[in-house]
């Protein structure tokens, strides 16, 4: 059975974590760049730390491209970091209140090392908050063991071979993190543990909408394979598919490790060769061209491997695939042939057998193929080989990158614990004393809803869904006398209503919707001439649009049914009907006119 | 329970908590580092149950094999005085303790190898706003213990009293031979971000490379990272609380600009080259007593009146180096003042040259036997300096000596080029 952990970073909509920039995303050009290098600290003993050595590359720069509107010295690590943001914290703790974790007495503050250029310290701060929270879904117990409040990192704009350019509006931006226990069994529950997370997290608000707002990161893994991360899920739709297509390969890499084992060879160490010679003239453009600008192709054989590369193990990857990931991620080539997919590519039959011939591979061995500076062919093949090697034995554990199709791809091998330290910038904080708000859970208003209110399921999710929902449940509690299911509907859809109508671009405001609601609970406007006061109320105030459509006066209303009565005397009742309410348009109701036509006309 | 030691809570709440006992500076709190990696603080009193499930298999931590430095290279001492310019984390505990050793730190900065020949040696370990004028004797007498066949010095500072420092350094060093130069650090070095690697290769280069005699302050020319100022003993100030760059000439321009990657140097500033001198030091009276007073709006006679067993005092004056003369009680407190010590007129403007001729104020002042500093010294080297003349010779003329140049201090020629530099 299938294990699944999730790990749930959202952004908190309050200042940012250790500043008082606002935690607001900006576009275009920036206003200053700061250029910076990081070092390899001192870990134990007050040697480099060999972890930190390796990531960081000592001749890599980065540039930091900033706005003055949401960034400030702390950001620049050119001032201590200001007391944690206490809004922020408020919003974690009503997170872990909702998720039944226990706030811990003490909260330290952590310095994360990261030396990626993403955060300008060369560390992430970070805190533990709380521990062992629980949900449900589909009355199965999922653990939450942690739940941290963390600063967000600097977003990656570019990266080139000197250096790499980071925007800096989002770095110190809060972010909660929900961890989960591998409690998840299956692609679908993954997507509503997911779906659950995030209700639970618009249910407390405080936190960021939209596109970016909340990544999701999954951990799977299978019986007999491995625990492998997988980053950067923005899209909840794409969890499931992502989960189904990593048990997918790693049932696969067994499968191939298993039929590998049972040919009875063991993939031997090759040097690999050049081929350049047999493509001199050829006609396959990717190896001609690397040819052209002086560079090789060369191959390797993998022993035994034949019928094995070209197995797929996700929708469009196969065995070859990881190969090739792998070798582009460590060696920097761009590709790779191998032998279960050619010929093709302009490489003809004969082609492969000279190849064949040269590796000296029998009809069971199989052959990879890069094109390119010799340099980094050889670097590539090795890399392609060792990670053949590496897969045979059995499913790595590794961080993968969430593709937008569902798919996943090779991103690095897990580091081994991440180094902490405390940020002795911060005070140890206590947390206040946690009082539940009672925060609703959106999914038990919505039924609530339904219920209490009347509103349709599907108008009640919409509800819970909009950030408006608080802004409804006070509308319906205070305007009684008007149908909550119209309540909702006209704040969700006016502006869109108001475009289709009257052709105009606007957003309602919620005073506007207030006045508004507020006349016709008191019956001072009729329903009808709602929508076209809020048209306008982006320019007149809205009692000052009301008086224009003042409930028309009863007996002037009457006087006047009556005489279009005696004029019209063969018109039927809804040609009556219409001719009163376009004269009185968006002064009467129509239920008021029915009600005053059908008291006359049958006398 | 011993650092280390891996040890299970069990909370009155029933949760269980598995991790590595961290010393905790508070007796109520224990505090854990879990696997994770983080620390967790709990409150004594809610525990219910501590095992111990693993004593920490304590490493004695080996002496490192020296390090082979080439011979070849110019061998440069590095006096260490305390400050974040060198320092290590633990992981497990999470602490951060200074480096000393040369082995340390040439792990810590590798490329040093290439420069230099390095010889470490540890005069204190105090942060710079603790020092006092035994500090400074202490460390000019180190120097000139180690002076003789280097290349050059550094040393190592804490950021906040450094530029006092070198101005008492450079006073105190007669006919000092080499360059003696004061790296401090805005950012320690358990950060990937420090600026302590930058600024301490940037000395290096630098010291290998001039022809300079003398002391000088190495730190960020800028923000970014790339460039370190080279600046000249008295003519700065940390302008920043917390900045790289926080370090700015005052009154004068850099001396030299060091590009830390190339390891090339461009001079901005004549200065003084190596000659054949006799080494020599002349101490602070560790005794001496020097006040300081800013004036102000609302100020009052009795602070003024605080100094009169001082044997010399700074008043950092407003604008050109005024005083209000409308308070008969100041004028008679500094009239008496005046009459048992050497009184300093320095600007609170920071930048700029005192000058009491030219407003009645200023006239009046200086009748009451003022000193105005008139060789654009900054306050704190006017302050270094009084008290190096008081401890040389306190019975001195001071209206004549106080501006007289003694190491290239003074600044006859402030161009426009310098201000906000
Ligand atoms: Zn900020």
């Amino acid at each position: 059975m299938v294990k699944v952990g999730l790990e749930i970073h959202q952004q908190l909509d309050t200042g940012k974590l250790f500043c008082n920039c606002p935690s607001i995303i900006k576009e275009g050009d920036s206003d200053y760049v700061i250029k910076r290098r990081l070092r390899a600290s001192a870990g134990e003993g007050g040697e480099l730390d060999r972890a930190a050595a390796q990531e960081v590359r000592k001749d890599k720069e980065f540039h930091y491209h900033g706005f003055f509107d949401n960034t400030c010295q702390v950001e620049l690590d050119e001032e201590p970091p200001h007391p944690l943001n206490p809004e922020a914290l408020a919003v974690v703790l009503e997170v872990a209140g909702m998720l039944n974790a226990k706030v811990l007495d003490k909260i330290i503050v952590m310095r994360k090392i990261v030396l990626d250029g993403s955060n300008t310290s060369g560390f992430q701060r970070t805190a533990l908050v709380a521990i062992n929270g629980h949900f449900e879904i589909d009355g199965k117990r999922i653990g939450v063991p942690t739940i941290c409040i963390e600063e967000d990192a600097a977003k990656i704009i570019e990266r080139t071979e000197k250096f790499d350019v980071y925007d800096l509006s989002r770095l110190g931006v809060p972010l909660v993190e929900i961890a989960t226990d591998p409690d998840i069994t299956s692609a679908e529950m993954c997507k509503k543990a997911a779906e659950y997370l995030g209700m639970v997290l618009r249910s407390v608000g405080g936190v960021k909408r939209g596109l970016g707002s909340i990544r999701q990161d999954v951990n799977v893994s299978i019986p007999d394979g491995a625990r492998v991360e997988i980053k950067g899920a923005q899209d909840l739709r794409l969890l499931a598919e992502l989960v189904e297509n990593e048990v997918k390969r790693q049932q696969g890499i067994l499968e191939i490790s298993k039929e590998y084992a049972i040919r009875k060879v063991k993939l031997q160490a090759q040097k690999p060769q050049e081929l350049s010679n047999i493509f001199a003239k050829g006609n396959c453009a990717i190896i001609k061209s690397a040819l052209d600008k002086g560079g090789i192709v060369a191959g390797i054989k993998l022993n035994g491997m034949k019928g094995l590369i070209g197995r797929e193990l996700q929708p469009g990857k196969r065995f070859g695939t990881e190969m090739s990931v792998y070798s582009k991620v460590h060696a920097g080539t761009t590709g790779l042939f191998h032998c279960d997919e050619l010929p093709r590519y302009g490489i003809t039959e004969e082609d492969v057998a000279a190849i064949n011939k040269v590796l000296e591979c029998n009809t069971q061995d199989g052959f990879i193929l890069i094109a390119g500076d010799k340099q980094t062919v050889m670097k590539g093949l090795e890399c392609a080989f060792e990670r053949a090697s590496e897969l045979l034995t059995g499913v790595p554990k590794e961080v993968r990158k969430a593709e937008p199709d569902g798919t996943t791809s090779h991103l690095r091998a897990m580091s081994s614990g991440a180094r902490m330290y405390p940020e002795t910038d911060i005070p140890i904080i206590t947390p206040p004393k946690h009082k539940a708000v009672g925060k609703i859970l959106l999914a038990d208003l919505a039924k609530e809803l339904e219920t209490k209110h009347g509103i349709s399921s599907d108008l009640a999710k919409l509800t819970v869904k909009s950030l408006k929902v608080d802004f409804i449940v006070g509308l319906i509690s205070r305007f009684r006398n008007v149908k909550p299911s119209y309540l909702a509907e006209t704040v969700l859809k006016a502006d869109k209503e108001i475009k289709k109508e009257f052709n105009k671009d606007i957003s309602v405001t919620d005073a506007a919707f207030e006045s508004v609601f507020s006349l016709l609970n008191d019956g001072k406007v009729p329903k009808e001439a709602v929508l076209e006061i809020l048209s306008k109320s982006d320019k007149t105030e809205v009692n000052e649009l009301a008086k224009a459509h003042g409930a028309a006066d009863g007996k002037q209303l009457e006087a006047e049914i009556l005489q279009l009565i005696k004029q019209n005397r063969d018109a039927s009742f809804n040609a009556l009907m219409g001719m009163v309410m376009a004269k009185f348009k968006g002064r009467v109701s129509g239920v008021m006119v029915a009600e005053i036509l059908k008291k006359h006309q049958k006398s | 329970m011993q650092p280390g030691d891996k040890v299970e809570v069990v909370l009155k709440k029933g949760d269980v908590l598995q991790g590595s006992f961290i010393p905790s500076p508070d007796p109520e709190i224990l505090t854990l580092k879990l696997d994770s990696g983080y620390n967790v603080g709990v409150i004594k009193a809610n525990i219910s149950s501590t095992k111990l499930l693993e004593k920490n298999n304590l490493q004695e931590e080996k002496p490192r094999a020296a390090i082979k430095q080439p011979s070849n290279l110019p061998l440069i001492v590095v006096i260490s005085t305390g400050g974040t310019i060198a320092s290590k984390v633990d992981y497990k505990s999470g602490a951060v303790t200074p480096l000393f050793s040369s082995e340390q730190l040439l792990a810590l900065f590798p490329e040093l190898k290439q420069i230099a020949s390095i010889q470490c040696v540890q005069a204190f370990n105090l942060l710079s706003e603790n020092f006092d004028f035994c500090h400074y004797n202490a460390m000019a007498e180190t120097i000139k213990k180690h002076a003789k066949n280097v290349r050059g010095i550094i040393l190592t500072h804490g950021t906040d009293t450094l530029h006092y420092t070198s101005s008492a350094l450079s006073f105190m060093l007669e006919g000092l031979n080499i360059p003696v130069i004061l790296v401090g650090s805005q950012r320690s070095s358990d950060r990937g971000s420090s600026d302590a690697g930058s600024n301490f290769l940037s000395a290096a280069y630098f010291i290998t490379k001039t022809d300079y005699a003398g002391v000088g302050i190495c730190l960020h020319a800028k923000s970014d990272d790339g460039t370190c100022l080279i600046l000249k003993p008295h003519n700065a100030r940390k302008m920043h609380s917390s900045r790289r760059d926080a370090f700015r000439p005052i009154n004068c321009l850099p001396l030299a600009e060091v590009n830390f990657l190339s390891g090339s140097i461009k001079y901005l500033s004549e200065y003084s080259k190596t000659g054949d001198s006799q080494l020599k030091v002349k101490p602070f009276n560790e005794k001496l007593k020097v006040g300081w007073i800013r004036t102000r709006p609302h100020i009052q006679p009795e602070e003024f009146k605080a100094y009169e067993r001082f044997d010399g005092l700074i008043i950092e004056a407003t604008g050109l180096g005024h005083v209000t003369m409308l308070n008969p009680k100041i004028k008679e407190e500094i009239r008496l003042l005046a009459k048992r010590m050497p009184i300093v007129i320095t600007t609170q403007c920071i930048y700029g040259r005192v000058n009491l001729d030219i407003y009645s104020n200023g006239r009046e002042l200086q009748a009451l036997g003022v000193i105005p500093n008139l060789s654009g010294l900054t306050s704190e080297t006017a302050y270094i300096k009084l008290a190096c003349l008081l401890s040389s010779n306190p019975k001195a003329n001071f209206h004549e000596v106080f501006n007289k140049d003694i190491r290239g201090e003074t600044i006859p020629r402030i161009t426009p080029d310098t201000f906000l530099w």
